[in-house]
């Protein structure tokens, strides 16, 4: 009976397996309260970063990790200031008003604010000695237009409809001329992200060119050259790369010669390696570790305030979620200090409107946090008419602390008579539903841009792509429209906060709290910077 | 030696449990004495497995927590009762599903032979192409995350094995004198298999039980590590190890061992059960081994 032998090996194989997996837990909690300290001067720096890079396009890729990862290779015309917030710390200020020259040395803005004549630093190259200059910006922005992904949609801050952007021109080497259908200054935070990115014209028509509507399957695990602070020399996807300075790079030279970079999913490898300084930094830990780590003699947690809300998206058009006064009642019962303290460890903090705080349009007056507030609550569902609903809450179950909130919720609403049943979805199955909007409720952690226009025209434009809610309030299209035409940042603001109080007036989505931007650090590490692209060249020891 | 061979190996592997295999009877006990605390416990410990006491979050092993509690205040004892029932139940739910379907086809395949046996044997070895994590997995993707999908996904992996065993044991005893004076007498295929070939396969069906059963709880721990077994909140062994194995090194062990020691404990024994059963059901051990 080859087979009951075979199976019971299995079983007896599991058995063992689990139990060296709990001795090997076991023995690592003992040594869980001390810090070898091991020597990092010999070593690279090291980041252990807890993501899966599947694209090094900015053109193309959408998630926040991988334009972060792939901006290091690549120069822009323009970069964010920087606020030093404790020494070596700086944090960048997201007001494109305070944009610096980058590879563009200066700017002039002409015909009513829509054309941006950009100079640039003359004779510079990529890393492989091709040339640098205004018809490799022209290639790599057109490129990123055509593509029409996710880098188009961003690097005109969701003004596709007509495009915002008209043309580029090169009239020469190192002058570049960027053309709009209107005046919108914020197109300079945009070119200073990823999505500004410049690319090596000759390395990409070499490996298949540009595609309209298309990625380009080679830069997907490739760089298109270095024009950035860093060169890709070596990169296994899904598990390490390997990141040198550039010698060719047209601006500071990157702090450290080398760094690793990691992609390391497991918690306990990333815990007991921060432990062990054998990482720099390490980034994606879930809060309670961090909060675990930060007491410890190894590391230390530099936190900074970032546009990553975590919210319950409700489809706007969906049965019982239709209702105002139901999606209202649902934000005052929610235990919004419980879960900032006991899931988000402290990392976290409240407010409630369509504008994160910190970002360009916000206004704290108008945006105060919800309080947990049961009897309101419960006056609110009486209004709204309906009577012992089942709300069904989309969630991820494999994004750390989801299933967590999502309990936590359902015992919360459970208190107004609102049954709440948690429907896990896999990953991409989510990730298309949300998109579709095909769902009544989800719970999210967003990443948002830090332009609060953007956000608004993202969430709120009826019947957009980029409007996974199906939000359509009456009034709000007209001053959309008026703050598309609108350039001036001050005459902005009177139009943002109109939408803001629409928004608010009908409590379209529960924003259970603000997550904070963590990384646990070696001591060692003298030299960090946060920005929504993170910049490996700003960090040392 | 025709009383030997006539009498059922079950019918010899009760009489030597009761005369007393320590270990099995030590097995069996303890597995029973796991099914009678998960199936009385919930109904007897005081607490609710799903009712979130955040004041009481993450609190150490204690008298009014015995298994301390989780990262939402659950008290622990309460999921671990919960969620051992649910792993061990869904388990004997593949293992049952398994044997009856794994058994009919077994039966069908060969006793009937021809076209029957080549189309039940082509698709049981596709069905074995897959992992059975995998083809799981794929279940879910149809239907939904939870320990139904998983079920189903882990009945069809396990029914597969059944069928090839026995159907290769109907043949075998097909062709012993026995029966092919049972057919000579004028009894009918029906009461051939079901009264005179089917006596002889339960010993082999129950082996494959034991053996399934380790398998299939191990298998549902594995897919709640993956996320797709039990959804929150329901308590289930291994989505317990997967949210306490973020705690484990945090200090909050208890988290993932107990859960993870109920699992150890009850793939073990039934994995003793494997064992000694092959040995005392084999109907050649009579000979071999002295009563």
């Amino acid at each position: 009976m080859p087979r009951r032998i075979e199976a019971r090996g299995r079983v007896q194989r599991s058995a063992i397996g689990a139990a060296v997996v709990l001795f090997a837990g076991a023995l690592s909690a003992c040594g869980s309260t001390s810090s070898s300290g091991s020597t990092t001067a010999s070593k690279p720096f090291t980041v252990n970063w807890a993501v899966n890079i599947t694209s090094l396009d900015p053109a193309f890729t959408c998630p926040g990790d991988e334009n972060s990862f792939a901006s290091n290779f690549y120069g822009r015309l323009v970069k964010l200031s920087t606020n030093e917030t404790s020494p070596g710390i700086t944090q960048i200020d997201p007001d494109p008003s305070k944009v610096q020259p980058d590879f563009a040395t200066k700017w002039d803005v002409s015909d009513e604010g829509k054309t941006y004549t950009f100079t640039l630093q003359s004779g510079k190259k990529f890393d492989n000695g091709d040339p640098l200059d205004a018809a490799a910006v022209k290639y790599s922005l057109d490129r990123t237009l055509k593509i029409g992904a996710c880098g188009a949609l961003s690097l005109q801050l969701g003004i596709t409809q007509p495009p915002l952007i008209t043309s580029v021109e090169a009239p020469n080497a190192t002058t570049v001329v960027i053309h709009m259908r209107q005046a919108y200054p914020a197109l300079l935070y945009s070119l200073a992200q990823s999505r500004g990115s410049i690319y090596n014209p000759k390395e990409i028509e070499a490996h298949g060119g540009v595609q309209a509507n298309s990625p380009n399957q080679w830069l997907q695990s490739h760089t298109a050259s270095s024009s950035g602070p860093y060169v890709l020399s070596e990169y296994v996807p899904g598990n390490h790369a390997v990141l040198t300075r550039n010698p060719n790079y047209y601006g500071t030279p990157a702090l450290e010669p080398t760094v690793r970079v990691n992609f390391v999913t497991a918690v306990p490898t990333l815990q007991v390696q921060a432990q062990n300084r054998e990482a720099d930094v390490t980034l994606g830990l879930p809060p309670q570790v961090v909060k675990n780590l930060s007491t410890q003699a190894c590391c230390k947690v530099i936190t900074a305030d970032s546009p990553t809300p975590v919210t319950v998206s409700m489809n706007y058009q969906g049965e019982l979620t239709n209702n105002a006064k139901f999606r209202e009642a649902l934000t005052y019962a929610v235990p919004y200090t419980d879960i900032i303290n006991k899931v988000a460890y402290g990392y976290g903090d409240s407010y409630y409107g369509p504008i994160v705080p910190g970002m360009a349009g916000y206004k704290a007056s108008l945006e105060p946090a919800r309080t947990y507030d049961l009897g309101k609550a419960k006056q609110l569902m009486a209004e709204s008419g309906v009577n012992s609903p089942t709300l069904n809450l989309m969630i991820n179950p494999t994004a750390p602390g989801v299933s967590d909130i999502a309990t936590l919720l359902q015992s919360a609403w459970q208190q107004i008579g609102v049954t709440v049943n948690i429907d896990a979805k896999p990953p991409a199955d989510f990730t298309t539903l949300f998109n579709q909007g095909k769902y009544q409720s989800a719970l999210l952690f967003e990443n948002s841009t830090p332009i609060g226009g953007y956000e608004l025209r993202k969430k709120l434009t009826c019947d957009a792509p980029t409007n996974n809610q199906h939000i359509c309030i009456p009034g709000t299209m007209p001053l959309l429209d008026q703050l598309n035409n609108t350039a001036d940042p001050a005459a902005q603001q009177p139009i943002v906060d109109s939408l803001v109080q629409k928004w608010l007036e009908n409590s379209p989505t529960i924003i259970l709290y603000r997550a904070k931007f963590t990384a646990v650090v070696s001591p060692d590490v003298k030299h960090f910077a946060y920005a929504p692209n993170f910049r490996l060249a700003d960090w040392g020891r | 030696m025709a009383v030997a061979v006539a009498e059922a190996p079950i019918t010899v592997a009760r009489r030597r449990i009761v005369k007393g295999d320590k270990v099995l009877v030590g097995a069996l006990g303890g597995l029973a004495l796991i099914a009678l605390i998960v199936i009385v416990g919930p109904f007897v410990w005081h607490y609710d497995a799903n009712a979130t006491e955040l004041t009481a979050q993450l609190s150490a092993p204690s008298a009014e927590h015995p298994l301390g509690t989780d990262n939402l205040g659950r008290d622990l004892l309460a999921r671990v009762l919960t969620g051992a029932r649910t792993s061990l139940g869904a388990g004997a739910v593949v293992v049952i599903a398994g044997a009856v379907l794994g058994s009919v086809t077994g039966l069908l395949a060969g006793a009937l032979g021809g076209m029957v046996d080549t189309v039940l044997t082509w698709l049981t070895n596709s069905i074995l192409c897959f992992p059975s994590i995998m083809l799981a997995m794929a279940v879910v993707m149809a239907l939904k995350p939870g320990i139904p999908a998983v079920v189903i996904g882990l009945s069809i992996h396990s029914f597969p094995w059944y069928m090839r065993t026995i159907r290769g044991e109907v043949m075998r005893i097909a062709a012993l004198d026995f029966v092919k004076s049972t057919n000579a007498i004028g009894a009918s295929q029906g009461r051939i298999l079901f009264r005179h070939i089917f006596p002889h396969l339960v010993s082999t069906i129950v082996l494959q039980m034991a053996a399934v059963f380790g398998a299939a709880v191990l298998s549902l721990a594995a897919m709640g590590f993956l996320g797709m077994g039990a959804q929150p909140p329901e308590a289930e062994l291994g989505a317990m190890i997967t949210e306490g194995q973020q705690f484990f090194l945090t200090g909050q062990w208890w988290m993932a061992a107990f859960p993870g020691l109920v699992l150890l404990i009850a793939v073990t024994l039934t994995t003793v059960i494997a064992d000694r059963a092959r040995e005392l059901l084999d109907p050649r051990g009579e000979y071999i081994v002295a009563d």
